[in-house]
């Protein structure tokens, strides 16, 4: 049984909130240009090398995924770090939170993370007394307006800066009204971040790409919001899902100059954090107790299936901007966490295609995201596996669709039974007809006819000309 | 350091990786043997080339929304130093405890200026050092490694070398000469493994111009949680 409200009524919901949809337009919009030009920059030929190496990497790391995860935690231990293998969300959240009442945390500040997000750390922490601060500007902005993040990259792209400034007022309560101007709004989000950024219980970010030989964590930031969570936080928790890893730097190179120019266009993020373990003798800053916590919540079952290239997936979000249904209906339409084509393929993977798979109908199948894909995840072909794995769940409830499908591969299996039902449907098909059109029929043609035109059966089709056609071909 | 410990059950938790992974020893995708080659330029640099590296360094950070400056010794240094801090108006900053930044003598001209510079580390107790730290108007470090294809600073941190100097002022100001410079992400991994191996430091930073969002409609604001103002000076090796 798919979530409610449906996905139906949610993208319904979606199309009617103007000012999202004008937002998304232009932030999509945006991102997607800024990714061309920089594509251009590089060379169409050494941008295909580039998303060819990333797509071998990839695909190397998950098949030895085993390999590198124990390599990661034995680097990561031998470093004084802590590790938590976590197996669900929720076992995950269990090691958190526990440690959190250990050291008494009052103040989490985090950095942007969507595995926390997939596993609802957020309301869990809050659940138990702590303030959790959100130091990404986006994802704080969403923190306040009580909403999940509705794009991987910029996680309130759908809200204009009036609406900022109307969540950002409410903050500041009894002081002056600040204007809707984004300089004035960025200004005080530094002023009001910056003093949670000295009074760390706890800190938490996610983790771009492990490093599997050093034992490594790194971070991409535009704001420079994590390496103040990393440099400040005496205890650091970093959690990441289990395929974020790399053998070493040097394939990190590679991710770290795709990441950036397909998500925003840059060459390289402005601050690219390398963290190895806690903070070396004479060091004065960097977390005393590092905890690195490694979260399957559902990736594992996806080893070795037809699904397994998801797994490439580094997080970019140019899937997104390239998607037509994505850049109409926004994120939240997608109803998880994680939104666009990546999202309607992970979610009903990650949750169940029980309760999501009606995003495996979130699509165009017109392949823009396997395009944008920087490591070359067929995302379409999995979005039409996931409509067949639906339907084959679903085999006994459609009982109409089911005779209409199956009267169609028997008429179309054999070139007898196909001519004759062309035939029977021509001579048939007369009291439906105005027009040339099919002007009305039984469901579910009428479904359809309510938003397409659909031609009447020609009088001759091409294969019944065909024969007279080849001769006077053959004559001239 | 002592060993971490380890939550959960290690053997189940591979075992499930490892029986679910279904591809056979023999079909698994190969690693990719040198996954930088051809990507990235690689050139081994003279001392003339490195002068166009730092052009191309200047041109980026300049791109980036930083100010670069090419300065031929010790007195220019001195000279630009000194209008940062008036342009700035910075009354006290801190540096890094680094023997390049010391034989610059850098705090002779904050004196000049009627301004004060304090070497890292500002005190051993954490509340002491925090304020301290977080009152400081501009961090100034040397640039270890620059990166000249993106201009990027490339930062190693150490004792002497804390990150929080690049994290917490409002001006960062990075100091470093052309012998620093490579060419791009090749010759920086490859720096990398060949002076750490697989034992990096705690954190190495890549910093590649001052912080930014666009998270408000898409519009670019500079310095929401980092440096707002980043200057390079690059002295003529």
């Amino acid at each position: 049984m798919h979530i409610e409200p449906s996905f139906t009524k949610r993208y319904h919901k979606a199309l009617s909130d103007k000012v999202m949809i004008k937002a998304v337009k232009l932030g999509t919009g945006r991102l997607r240009g800024k990714r061309a030009d920089a594509i251009q920059a590089v060379g169409e030929k050494r941008w295909q090398e580039f998303r060819n190496r990333a797509e071998a990497i990839r695909l190397h790391v998950v098949q030895h995924l085993d390999q590198y995860l124990e390599q990661l935690v034995d680097n990561v231990l031998k470093k004084g770090g802590h590790v938590c293998l976590a197996r669900t969300g929720d076992e995950a959240v269990e090691y958190i939170k526990n440690l959190a009442q250990k050291k008494n945390a009052k103040n989490i500040v985090k950095s942007k993370s969507m595995v926390t997000e997939e596993i609802h750390l957020n309301p869990a922490l809050e659940k138990m007394g702590c303030k959790v601060i959100e130091s990404d500007l986006g994802e704080w902005i969403i923190q306040l307006a009580n909403e999940t993040p509705s794009h991987i990259i910029v996680p309130a792209m759908h809200k204009n800066r009036f609406q900022v400034a109307d969540l950002f007022n409410e903050v500041r309560g009894d002081e002056p009204k600040i204007p809707a101007e984004t300089a004035e709004l960025c200004a005080f989000a530094r002023k009001y971040l910056r003093k949670t950024f000295m009074n760390i219980d706890l800190g938490i970010t996610g983790c771009n790409f492990a490093v599997a030989d050093s034992g490594a964590i790194t971070i991409c930031t535009n704001e420079g919001n994590a390496r103040i969570v990393s440099a400040l936080s005496s205890t650091l928790v970093t959690v990441m899902g289990m395929e974020r890893i790399l053998p070493s730097v040097e394939e990190l190179a590679v991710m770290l100059s795709l990441l950036a120019r397909s998500a925003t266009g840059q060459k390289i993020t402005v601050y690219n954090t390398l963290s190895a373990g806690i903070r070396a003798e004479m060091e004065l800053d960097g977390p005393q107790e590092f905890h690195l916590v490694i979260v399957d919540n559902g990736r594992s079952k996806l080893l070795g299936s037809k699904y397994e290239k998801v797994l490439n997936c580094i997080r970019c979000g140019s899937c997104l901007n390239a998607c037509p249904v994505y850049r109409n209906i926004g994120g939240h339409a997608y109803g998880w966490v994680y939104p666009g084509p990546i999202g309607a393929v992970l979610s009903p993977l990650l949750q169940g295609l029980d309760k999501y798979g009606e995003l495996a109908y979130a699509t165009t199948l017109c392949g823009a995201c396997h395009t944008a894909c920087p490591v070359k995840i067929p995302l379409h072909d999995m979005l039409y596996a996931l409509r067949n794995d639906k339907v084959e769940l679903e085999k006994k409830g459609e009982l109409m669709e089911d005779l209409t499908y199956k009267g169609w591969s028997a008429a179309f299996a054999s070139m007898s039974r196909y001519r004759f039902s062309i035939r029977m449907a021509r001579r048939f098909q007369f009291p439906l007809v105005k027009a040339g059109k099919i002007a009305f029929g039984p469901p579910p043609i009428s479904d359809w006819l309510k938003y397409r035109d659909m031609p009447a059966l020609a009088d001759e089709f091409f294969h019944e000309i065909w024969p007279e056609l080849s001769k006077e071909g053959k004559e001239k | 350091m002592g060993l971490g410990t380890l939550t959960g059950d290690r053997q189940a938790f591979f075992s499930n990786i490892r029986s679910n992974i279904k591809t056979p020893p023999g079909k698994k995708a190969k690693r990719v043997e040198n996954p930088m080659e051809g990507l990235f330029t690689r050139n081994e640099t003279t001392v003339e080339e490195r002068r166009v590296l730092r052009d191309r360094f200047i041109k980026e950070w300049t791109t980036l929304g930083g100010q670069a400056f090419s300065l031929k010794n010790r007195d220019e240094l001195a000279g630009k130093m000194d209008e940062i801090i008036k342009e700035r108006n910075i009354k006290q900053a801190m540096r890094w405890a680094h023997p390049e930044l010391d034989k610059l003598q850098l705090e002779d001209v904050f004196d000049t200026a009627q301004a004060n510079l304090a070497k890292w580390p500002l005190a051993k107790n954490y509340d002491e050092w925090i304020n301290k730290a977080e009152a400081m108007e501009a961090g100034i470090v040397w640039g270890d490694i620059a990166m000249a294809e993106t201009g990027t600073l490339v930062l190693p941190a150490s004792a002497d070398q804390p990150t929080t100097i690049t994290v917490l002022p409002i001006t960062l100001i990075a100091i470093f000469t052309t012998a620093q410079l490579v060419d791009g992400f090749y010759s920086v991994m490859k720096l990398l493994k060949k002076r750490y191996g697989t034992n990096l430091p705690t954190t190495t930073t890549f910093i590649s111009g001052p912080s930014r969002t666009s998270d408000i409609e898409m519009d670019l604001t500079i310095g929401v949680h980092g440096s707002k103002y980043v200057y390079a000076c690059i002295l003529d090796e």
